[in-house]
C-alpha cells in the first residue's frame, strides 16, 4: 500500500498517472463517436444560430459524460483492488505489467491487419453506439452517450486504468481523489478540446481527416506507450525478491 | 419515377425512397456547415445522379446506393461526401 505522504511518492505516482492518462486519451473510440455526434447534431438542425448552441451543448455534455464514467470506473476498480484483491504488491504489478505489454502487442497486431479500422468491441455494441449517436438529441442523451462510450472503451483502456487503480490502492484520501481526477481529466482531455474546436466552428470533416491520416501513428504510439509504461511500472513496483 | 428495390443489410427489401436519400445527403451537407439552401440543392443534384444510375436496375443493395450517393455528392460538396461515407465508421 502507498501512504502517498511523501512528495517523491506523489511525483512518482503522478508520472505514471499522467502517462496512463495520455495512453487512455490516445485511444480513439470516444473521439470517433464525438465527431459522429457533432455531424448528426449539425445535420439535423436548420436554423444556423441554433447549430452552434446545440453542437456546443451536445459535445460538452458528451465530454463530461465520458469524464464522469472514467472517474467512476477508476474509483470502482481502485475500490475492488483495495478491498477485495489480496495479491501482494509485486506479483500484482508483474501481472499488470504483463497485461499492459500484451495489450500493447495486441494493439500492434490486431490493428495492423486492416489499417486500424477494426474495433475490439462487439458488433452489437458498435451498432448500439451508432444508433445512440444518431438519436441523441438532448444534452442528457449526449451525457449518457459519453458514459456508455467510456464503458465501451474498456477493452482498450483496461491496462492503463488498472495501473492507476493499483497505484491508488489504500485508504481513501484527498491525494488519491486528486490523482484520480487528474487521470480522468487527462484521459478525456481530447474530447474537451474537440468539443471546443467544434463549438468554435472547426469543420468536423477536417478533424476527421486529420484523425484518419494520423491513425497509424496514434496506434503505434499507443502500443509503444503501453509497452514503455508496463516496463516503467514493473521497474518501479514489481522488481526485487520480496513479494511486498 | 424509379422503381428500384433496395436490399438491406439484413436481407430485407425496401422500396427506394428519394426523399429519404435526399434528406440524408442534405444532413451530410449541413454537417459541414453548408447553408440550408445549398445543402438542399447539392442533395437534390446528387439524388438526380443516383437516379440516373438506378434506371434499369430493379434491385440494388443499400451499400451500393450509399457508395453511388457519395460519388455523386463529391461533385457538389467533397467535404460532405466524406462525412457521408464515414457516417457509420466508428473506430
Amino acid at each position: 500500500m502507498y501512504p502517498l505522504t511523501q512528495p517523491s511518492d506523489l511525483l512518482t505516482i503522478a508520472s505514471v498517472v499522467v502517462l496512463a492518462g495520455l495512453l487512455h486519451a490516445n485511444f480513439q473510440l470516444a473521439v470517433s463517436v464525438l465527431t459522429r455526434l457533432g455531424a448528426h447534431v449539425l445535420g439535423r438542425n436548420d436554423i444556423r444560430r441554433q447549430h452552434q448552441r446545440h453542437l456546443a451543448k451536445a459535445a460538452a455534455a458528451y465530454a463530461w459524460g465520458n469524464f464522469l464514467m472514467i472517474g467512476l470506473l477508476a474509483a470502482g476498480v481502485t475500490y475492488v483492488l483495495s478491498a477485495l484483491v489480496t495479491v501482494p504488491q509485486k506479483p500484482l504489478w508483474v501481472m499488470l505489467s504483463l497485461l499492459g505489454g500484451l495489450t500493447g502487442l495486441a494493439v500492434l497486431l490486431i490493428y495492423r491487419r486492416d489499417g486500424g479500422r477494426r474495433l475490439w468491441i462487439p458488433e452489437a455494441l458498435k451498432n448500439y453506439l451508432y444508433e445512440r449517436t444518431k438519436r441523441s438529441t438532448t444534452a442528457a442523451e449526449s451525457l449518457a452517450l459519453g458514459m456508455v462510450t467510456g464503458l465501451a472503451e474498456l477493452p482498450f483502456i483496461a491496462a492503463p486504468l488498472l495501473f492507476v487503480a493499483a497505484l491508488l490502492r489504500g485508504a481513501p484520501d484527498l491525494n488519491r481523489l486528486a490523482i484520480l481526477l487528474l487521470y480522468a481529466a487527462i484521459a478525456s482531455a481530447p474530447l474537451f478540446l474537440l468539443a471546443a474546436a467544434m463549438g468554435a466552428g472547426q469543420q468536423i470533416s477536417r478533424l476527421e481527416r486529420w484523425r484518419e491520416s494520423n491513425r497509424r501513428f496514434l496506434q503505434l504510439s499507443s502500443a509503444l506507450g503501453l509497452a514503455v509504461l508496463s516496463v516503467y511500472v514493473l521497474s518501479l513496483f514489481g522488481a526485487g525478491s520480496s513479494p511486498w | 419515377m424509379v422503381d428500384t428495390m433496395l436490399v438491406k443489410r439484413g436481407g430485407g427489401l425496401e422500396a427506394y425512397d428519394p426523399a429519404k436519400l435526399r434528406s440524408s445527403l442534405a444532413a451530410a451537407c449541413k454537417s459541414v456547415r453548408a447553408p440550408e439552401g445549398e445543402a438542399e440543392t447539392s442533395a437534390a443534384l446528387a439524388v438526380a445522379r443516383v437516379e440516373r444510375w438506378l434506371m434499369g436496375r430493379p434491385e440494388v443493395t443499400t451499400a451500393d446506393i450509399r457508395r453511388k450517393a457519395a460519388e455523386a455528392l463529391v461533385v457538389y460538396n467533397p467535404e460532405a461526401a466524406y462525412i457521408y461515407q464515414q457516417h457509420k465508421n466508428i473506430s
